[in-house]
């Protein structure tokens, strides 16, 4: 018998030669272990012999066939006795996948009958896999929602690229001005067309009942350069959007279609009012369609021929070069490449930078530049995309850690229900299955309330969302913010993922701990199961661990539910009763200032003679608000002996108010005085600085967290049962013994109580992990160490300042120039102080 | 007695060794199958029924070594023992009785 005859082989093995890789894997599934490396070589001396005649396809056609039949045909079978040899050796025979596939599909059965009868297991399972599994998912939707969803509507994004002037400070992505575009439009060829677009918040309906909302500017190409299809009639037309036009148009988004005009096609030709002034509806933008500025749906499209559009200021900005707000997103011209263009822009900007250095040259000294960029990527600026997956991150972190301790729980849980069917698992040892077959088994078994989890948590994740969904939009931020964190098939295969990661990851070391058995004692029933070395070794690593876990979740939800139940009763130092509050805008609204004054002094006038109105003052922004951040809002600080650290003088926020604002909130002066009918305009300036502001909670978050926490107390009392429930597993004997001897079940119940108490810290000291037991003390420093909740952390001075009574913006805003007592600036227990400050602003009395 | 007889397709893979002689292993056999009966034989059918033979001392199996140079590839080679001959000719003497005479015989060997 020879041993050769592959001397006539091909030693080069490139990798065309190689057998497809997929048919590969299915025939070493298919084919019994012992005959896998026979049959496998068998098949590619074939296949290569193939190759050389016939060709590469018929040579993979082949392969593709032989892998198939293999799979198809029974080899030997797993379930027919095993020979002496086999089973002496262990072996119950590898199979094939089918038979591989039958014993899952019984093993899935045996473990849907051994779970019946555990329902409590199986519950608290999937119970607490399942909100872990769904806030998981959660997260990842939202991060899927702003990172991996293409834009919608866009048509052929591969040639579209969103083109950028460098900002003021040197940074790549700033936005252009109306002249440039024009000049981008006549000197790049390699651009079909462009468009130019601008965001901006409007008021939308009759000035009475007028509503804010996201209005997207843009030249009347845009549909076209986009390639967004209106959903119903057309959009504009290029005569409505030339710069200057009188057309009053407006394309309005889906959402509002379909709820103010209940998705009428006779909605064309409507009238709405935006900024107060009559707009002609011409076509509806289909549902979710994004901003190109943020990502969030705009209401309205309105042509960029400025008219209506705070009016008065925009027309004498729109045309300087320097007035850079706007983002242009172009088209690439058939056959011209991302290159061409490229090289363009740079011919283009350099022309600029000599026609125009002023507006060309940005504040550090350095020529500017347009920077290109491809749609897929402008969608969300760089930072925008950084910042929102580093808070992903870092919730996918912080909700996997809760993940994990849910599997840890769960595994404690599993252990105990192992160490309790030793005696099975003997008898199925005894009657031939192997180690692996039990693991499996055991997995197996873990997989159905994984599973069960995992749909839970895409239950749970599509609840979250639709509150998170809700909750923006009917947060205060003054704007109805829309974002729709959906449950996409990607979201579905992450949830699906983590399911049976972590069904894996609890269900592996009871199914390792729960196979390894000594035959003997487990068959008699000591219930020793495993080498007891070892397997207790593991076991009171995992327990002490669950133990540390637990403690530490414990004290840490009890802390945080307190911190929270501080924090909602923070005192904000104002009192919101019987407030009602709005808002106008009164300059995007086209009133001048003076109109502006006296429309104002004559609502509060009516306001204050209706009956049911105490008072009612005005105030340039809303407190607590997200719109009383806004930047404009900011101001520069200067005051004796304070220096600014770093950019901090940009962190002080103005509102102006009418004088009595502060007492009708029920704000309490500390120090000084308040605002009084002194101070009015022209007057001398004067200022009132708050005593630190550090808190911008809304109350309504305060609940969602707290479930936060009291789900970290359920997780932690669910491993606290995991182990005493294991603790009482391992002393079944015991009281066997003991009710034999005479013990009455109330003095077993007791004993087990009291034994169970003390198996947690108990086990976990013998473990090393003793000092646990001293720290469970549910009350604790950190608490007191807060004793009027975060409302004392430092934070930022808020200064309010009485003007007229117009929520319009001065030219030449006085700075506030406040703060002292002794110079200290933020944080510290001072009372509110009101200054007066002398009208060229130093500081006085 | 029943170990003797072989079913058919063990007697085809008999056969098979006993023609390759001392060149019988996994695909010489699984090709002369083919080539000779137009039967496509499953790689995984192939083993299974050289373990039953292997199983009932029908036949005889030896590794190669894997010689460096060659790509290392494992072919498992096979000879008939004399039990295997023995059985492969009384299940050929039983199939001849069987058929003898039969016009379903004569038809199939024109």
């Amino acid at each position: 018998m020879s041993v050769e005859g592959s001397g006539e082989r091909q030693p080069h093995a490139e990798v065309s030669r190689r057998t497809p890789w997929l048919s590969r894997v299915l025939l070493s599934a298919a084919l019994h272990p012992e005959d896998r490396d026979f049959a496998l070589a068998d098949l590619e001396e074939e296949f290569e012999q193939r190759l050389e005649r016939l060709g590469r396809w018929p040579a993979r056609r082949w392969y593709h066939v032989q892998a198939a039949f293999a799979a198809s045909v029974r080899t030997r079978p797993l379930r027919t006795a095993p020979s002496k040899k086999a089973f002496r050796q262990g072996k119950q025979g590898g199979g094939t996948m089918w038979d591989g596939l039958r014993d899952f599909m019984g093993d899935l059965r045996r473990a849907a009958r051994s779970l019946r009868k555990s329902p409590a297991v199986l519950l608290i399972t999937v119970i607490s896999l399942g909100i872990g599994i769904g806030a998981m998912t959660s997260v990842f939707s939202v991060a899927n929602s702003f990172l991996f969803r293409g834009s919608v509507g866009i048509n052929d994004p591969e040639t579209l690229v969103a083109i950028y002037t460098t900002g003021d400070g040197g940074g790549a992505y700033g936005a252009s001005s109306l002249p440039d575009y024009l000049d981008l439009l006549q000197g790049a060829p390699a651009l079909e067309d462009a468009t130019l677009i601008d965001m901006r918040t409007v008021s939308l309906g009759r000035p009475d009942e007028a509503v804010a909302l996201l209005a997207e500017e843009v030249t009347g190409n845009y549909f076209e350069v986009t390639g967004i299809r209106p959903v119903i009639s057309r959009s504009f037309l290029s005569e409505e959007s030339v710069i200057g036009s009188s057309a009053r148009v407006a394309m309005i988004g889906h959402d509002r279609w379909q709820n103010d005009f209940d998705g009428q096609l006779d909605v064309l030709g409507s009238e709405i009012r935006i900024n107060g002034y009559r707009h002609t509806i011409v076509g509806v933008v289909p549902d979710g369609v994004l901003s190109r500025i943020m990502p969030l749906e705009p209401d309205v499209w309105v042509p960029f021929n400025s008219v209506g559009l705070e009016a008065s200021t925009k027309a004498a900005l729109i045309g300087q070069r320097g007035h850079r707000s706007y983002r242009i997103l172009g088209r690439l011209a058939p056959g011209s490449s991302r290159e061409a263009l490229e090289s363009q822009l740079g011919v283009l900007s350099s022309r600029l930078l000599a026609q125009y250095p002023e507006e060309w040259v940005d504040d550090t000294g350095n020529p500017r530049s347009f920077v290109l960029l491809d749609e897929a990527e402008s969608r969300l600026g760089a930072n925008a995309k950084l910042l929102i997956g580093g808070i992903a991150a870092f919730f996918f972190v912080a909700v996997g850690l809760i993940l994990l301790i849910a599997c840890a729980n769960v595994t404690t849980l599993f252990l105990a229900r192992a160490a309790n069917r030793n005696r099975e698992m003997a008898v199925r040892v005894s009657l031939g299955a192997s180690r692996y077959r039990l693991v499996i088994m055991f997995l197996t078994e873990g997989l159905i309330p994984g599973l069960g989890a995992g749909l839970l948590g895409l239950a749970v994740a599509s609840g979250i969302n639709h509150a998170m969904n809700m909750a923006i939009a009917s947060a205060p931020f003054g704007l109805p913010l829309r974002f729709s964190f959906g449950i996409d098939g990607r979201v579905m295969a992450v949830a699906m993922l983590l399911s049976l990661g972590s069904s894996l990851v609890f269900g592996l070391v009871p199914a390792l701990e729960g196979s390894r058995l000594n035959l003997v004692p487990s068959l008699k029933g000591d219930g020793g199961g495993a080498s007891r070395s070892g397997g207790l070794k593991l076991r009171n690593i995992l327990v002490a661990t669950q133990c540390v876990a637990s403690v530490i979740l414990l004290v840490g939800a009890s802390l945080f539910v307190r911190a929270l139940s501080k924090a909602s009763e923070t005192d904000f130092g104002l009192d919101p009763t019987r407030i009602a509050i709005t808002t106008k805008k009164l300059d995007a609204e086209g009133f001048s200032e003076v109109e502006g004054r006296q429309y104002i002094r004559d609502l509060q006038a009516t306001l204050v003679a209706r009956p049911d109105v105490e008072v009612a003052h005005v105030s340039r922004t809303m407190e607590m608000t997200l719109l009383s951040l806004n930047p404009t809002l900011a101001v520069d600080v200067e005051a004796a002996g304070y220096v600014p650290v770093d950019r901090e003088k940009e962190q002080f926020w103005r509102n102006s108010v009418t004088p009595g604002y502060l007492d009708m909130l029920g704000v309490q002066i500390l120090r000084g005085r308040g605002l009084d009918a002194t101070d009015v305009a022209g007057g001398p300036l004067a200022a009132v600085v708050n005593e630190t502001f550090a808190e911008r909670l809304w109350p309504g978050q305060a609940s969602v967290l707290k479930w936060g926490g009291l789900f970290g107390l359920f997780l932690a009392v669910i491993g606290i049962y995991g182990i005493v429930s294991f603790a009482v597993t391992q002393k079944t004997r015991e009281v066997a013994i003991r009710i034999a001897l005479g013990a009455e079940r109330r003095q077993v119940l007791a004993r087990v109580v009291r034994d169970g108490i003390a198996a947690g810290p108990g086990r976990t000291r013998r473990a090393g992990a003793g000092r646990v037991r001293g720290r469970a003390s549910p009350d604790q420093r950190p608490v007191r160490h807060q004793p009027h909740g975060p409302s004392r952390l430092p934070g930022r001075h808020r200064a309010a300042r009485p003007r007229g009574a117009c929520g319009q913006r001065h030219s030449g805003e006085g700075r506030a120039r406040n703060i002292a007592d002794g110079g200290a600036p933020r944080g510290v227990n001072h009372g509110s102080i009101a200054w007066r400050l002398h009208g060229d602003g130093h500081v006085g009395g | 007695m029943a170990g003797k007889f072989l079913a058919e397709f063990e007697l085809y893979v008999s056969l098979a060794v006993a023609r390759l002689a001392d060149g019988a292993y996994g695909a010489a056999i699984r090709q002369e199958i083919e080539s000779r009966t137009g039967r496509p034989v499953s790689i995984g059918a192939l083993y299974t029924t050289l373990a039953r033979l292997e199983e009932k001392h029908f036949v005889e199996t030896r590794p190669s070594v894997p010689e460096p140079g060659h790509r290392g590839r494992p072919r498992k080679y096979c000879q008939l023992t004399e039990a295997g001959e023995e059985a492969a000719r009384h299940s050929l003497e039983m199939l001849g009785r069987m058929t003898e005479g039969l016009p379903v015989a004569e038809t199939s060997r024109a």
